[in-house]
């Protein structure tokens, strides 16, 4: 009887990084990504060191760290009139710098690892169902040739987590409200950045980020409140949403307007969102969430991917300390495993995130005062945030 | 025993269906066999029969509509290579 160990939902950093860990362990995996690649994402494109370290164990981060941009060893604030910048604090020993590359380079030179290891990728493949028997389960799935199903005890959700969906679990249609934070992003050529520095940009109603990515373009990401957006869009009439909130970031930042001063936009402005940050509740026995599937943090501390990847990582180890073909009871105990495992390494990171977004949020000339005053409370925050952390554990020490 | 019967008789003590209800012409749907079922009902014909099925589940449920179908699948299905691996 051929059927799989385990099917993926998704081919993003996470998807691509789950189904390549337990390909290279031997087991039988499908991945299903509903896009053809490449194709480009509202991301900040920084990878932080954890995520490296954990392409690098994989033997996958090769090609990818050959394209990254440079290694992010500064960390900065622009917000009103300050720029401030000190350095990041180091990466743990096994792993590198972070560094930023964008998505549609990052993603398909994941997904085709994860193919040469042996995954076998259905593209474009939208999973619309699940349904479970025992200890098994099917995803029926759709793609140019019309409704499949495949089957496999061990199904991971790595579909992301801002677009509706059918599967349980993807979000229904949410309520819209006013503080929803949408996601704006663009490249630039030309952009006066100094190398190797990454500066959080602070603006009534949002916050975003500055990082130089593959050749030598800098990726602009933010975020902004709905209500916030509303007001932005009607301040200048005409103009598209995403040049909208950036002419508001730079008459708001000094040291943004000056980095962007004569750069030029470098393809379109994507938008996406409402973003969805917070920590989901376990899926069924059998049923595992990676990526922002399983909880994102704020985006203000750049930790998507890293977190993407890492999490990828630690389902696969998770899983393979375990027998192939557990019954309902195993699946049950591995589920919660990785659940106290995930927790125990992403929730202070997420849980950070949020008192960072809220301060900067509700007090942002108080939390650009308060970093002129103690710059170091940036490498403190991005230690909290994870950049100086080991590679998440599978099995205890 | 013949094949119909080894089939009839693993259907009926593995997998509790009603042995009035396993008559040739049963179709799958109407023995409540769908594809998650199929899956457990092949590895214990592979064991029961010392064969190995090559086709995934979906495939199987395409092939076969009725128990006849089933039995003449299994007669036609190549003898396992080696002791089974363990699934």
């Amino acid at each position: 009887m051929r059927a799989h160990d385990a099917i993926v939902i998704g081919g993003g950093p996470a998807g691509a990084t789950a189904a390549l860990a337990l390909a290279r362990r031997g087991w039988s995996v499908a991945l299903l990504e509903k896009s053809r690649f490449p194709r480009r994402k509202v991301c900040g494109e920084y990878v932080s060191p954890g995520g490296w370290a954990a392409l690098r164990a994989l033997e996958a981060a090769r090609g990818a760290e050959a394209l990254a941009g440079p290694p992010v060893r500064r960390v900065g604030l622009f917000a009103l009139e300050r720029a401030i910048e000190v350095p990041m604090p180091a990466p743990a020993p096994e792993a590198p710098w972070g560094r930023a590359l964008g998505r549609e380079t990052l993603d398909t030179a994941l997904l085709e690892e994860a193919a040469r290891a042996g995954v076998r990728v259905l593209q474009p493949c939208a999973a619309v169902a699940l349904r479970r028997a025992g200890r098994w389960q099917a995803v029926a799935a759709k793609d140019d040739d019309g409704p499949c199903e495949l089957h496999a005890p061990i199904v991971v959700a790595a579909h992301g987590s801002w677009e509706r969906g059918p599967l349980p679990t993807q979000s229904p249609r949410p309520e819209r409200s006013p503080g929803d934070l949408l996601g704006f992003k663009a490249r630039f050529r030309g952009a006066r950045l100094a190398s190797g520095l990454m500066p959080l940009v602070l603006f009534p109603g949002g916050y975003g980020g500055l990082v130089e990515s593959d050749g030598g373009r800098v990726s602009f990401s933010c975020c902004v409140r709905r209500d916030a957006l509303a007001r932005v869009r009607a301040a200048r009439a005409g103009a598209p949403a995403g040049e909208a909130v950036l002419a508001h970031a730079c008459a708001c930042a000094r040291a943004l307007r000056e980095a962007l001063a004569g750069a030029r936009r470098d393809g379109p402005w994507l938008a996406a969102g409402p973003i969805r940050p917070g920590i989901r509740a376990r899926g069924g026995a059998g049923l595992f969430r990676v990526g922002n599937a399983a909880g994102e943090a704020h985006p203000l501390v750049a930790e998507g991917i890293g977190m993407a990847i890492q999490s990828g990582w630690l389902l696969a180890e998770t899983l393979c300390a375990h027998r192939r073909l557990p019954d309902e009871a195993e699946l049950d105990a591995i589920g919660r495993e990785y659940d106290r495992r995930w927790r125990a390494h992403f929730a202070p990171r997420v849980r950070a995130s949020h008192a960072f977004a809220w301060a900067t949020g509700h007090a942002l000339h108080a939390a650009a005062a308060a970093v002129s005053g103690a710059p170091a409370i940036l490498a403190w925050g991005a230690r909290w945030s994870g950049k100086a952390a080991p590679m998440p554990q599978a099995q205890r020490p | 025993m013949t094949t119909p019967e080894r089939l009839r008789d693993l259907l009926a003590k593995e997998f509790a269906i009603e042995p009035a209800r396993l008559v040739p012409g049963a179709r799958l749907e109407d023995l409540d066999i769908d594809s998650l079922r199929m899956i457990e009902i092949a590895f214990a014909v592979e064991d029961a029969f010392g064969v190995k099925i090559d086709d995934e589940p979906a495939q199987l449920m395409a092939r076969i509509r009725t128990l006849a179908d089933f039995a003449a699948y299994v007669e036609g299905l190549p003898a396992a290579p080696s002791p089974q691996p363990a699934r």
